[in-house]
């Protein structure tokens, strides 16, 4: 198993003019991988997520995984 | 000539200024945990691999990976009797698993040659420095022309020709894109952190 953060970007369908990183989580959930959002606010694509956890990451991702400080 | 260090000073210097000022986050050092074998075990237990590919160019990742080890290291100096952590309980020494795929506000490269070397200096020269006083005023950060003489402008030690920030303009292409597609092929999960602007 392959873990991965793709940091910094937008999970879309892959056919926004943001190339090539919008097109990663897609990729990754068309081969059966999973794909989990942090993000601030709702955005185009978040439905097509397994999970989705709105929120500052700093906050979510420490929770989420486990590891607060 | 806009990717050299002549043009849009004021947006690239203004950034890099406050980067330079910007201290990783919790979100930071908790990616960088993912990076300690032991804890990447107790997360994810069939993990063969963690890898994190950031759009950002702020060098806060690498920053956080190693005030993770400096963190965990001094614990351990702090007690005499501490039981000696072993590799699995710290991240590797060097951040291999963390791809910049759009470069470092931090490094300079040529724009001629492939030289690129980290440069922390705010500013990188005197005449960048004086074109960009003000920094902390983010509101006029590319609003002035910047007229610096070309001879003023900070040169490759390699090849003599301009420098440019590390980072990827639009309009070219991201780095360690080869390595970036062999991993999104194999990965079994994906966590997306981040933004909802249009980059």
């Amino acid at each position: 198993m392959i873990v991965g953060s793709l940091v910094g970007t937008q999970f879309t369908d892959g056919i926004s003019q943001v190339y090539p990183a919008a097109g990663y989580a897609g990729e990754v959930q068309a081969q059966g991988g999973l794909i989990a959002v942090f993000n601030l606010e709702k955005s185009r694509g978040d439905s097509d997520a397994d999970f989705l956890f709105l929120g500052p990451c700093e906050v979510e991702l420490p929770r989420i995984l486990g590891l607060a400080p | 000539m806009r990717d050299l260090f002549g043009n849009d000073t004021r947006n690239i210097l203004t950034f890099k200024y406050r980067a330079l000022k910007a201290q990783p986050n919790a979100a930071h050092i908790a990616l960088a945990s993912l990076s300690i074998p032991k804890v990447l075990k107790r997360i994810a237990p069939q993990a063969e691999s963690y890898h994190l590919i950031t759009q950002n160019v702020d060098g806060l990742s690498v920053r956080a990976h190693k005030e993770l080890i400096d963190r965990l290291t001094s614990e351990q100096e702090g007690i005499s009797d501490a039981p000696v952590k072993a590799a699995d309980d710290l991240p590797p020494s060097n951040p291999t698993y963390i791809i910049e795929m759009h470069g470092r506000i931090h490094d300079v490269t040529c724009s001629v040659c492939d030289a690129r070397v980290a440069n922390f200096d705010s500013p990188i020269c005197p005449a960048l420095g004086e074109a960009d006083k003000g920094l902390d005023d983010v509101t006029v950060a590319g609003s002035r022309p910047s007229n610096i003489p070309v001879d003023d402008l900070p040169k490759c030690a390699n090849c003599g020709a301009l420098t440019r920030p590390g980072v990827v303009w639009f309009g070219e292409q991201p780095l360690s894109l080869d390595e970036i597609d062999e991993l999104v092929a194999s990965a079994d999960m994906c966590l997306v952190i981040g933004t909802s602007s249009t980059v």
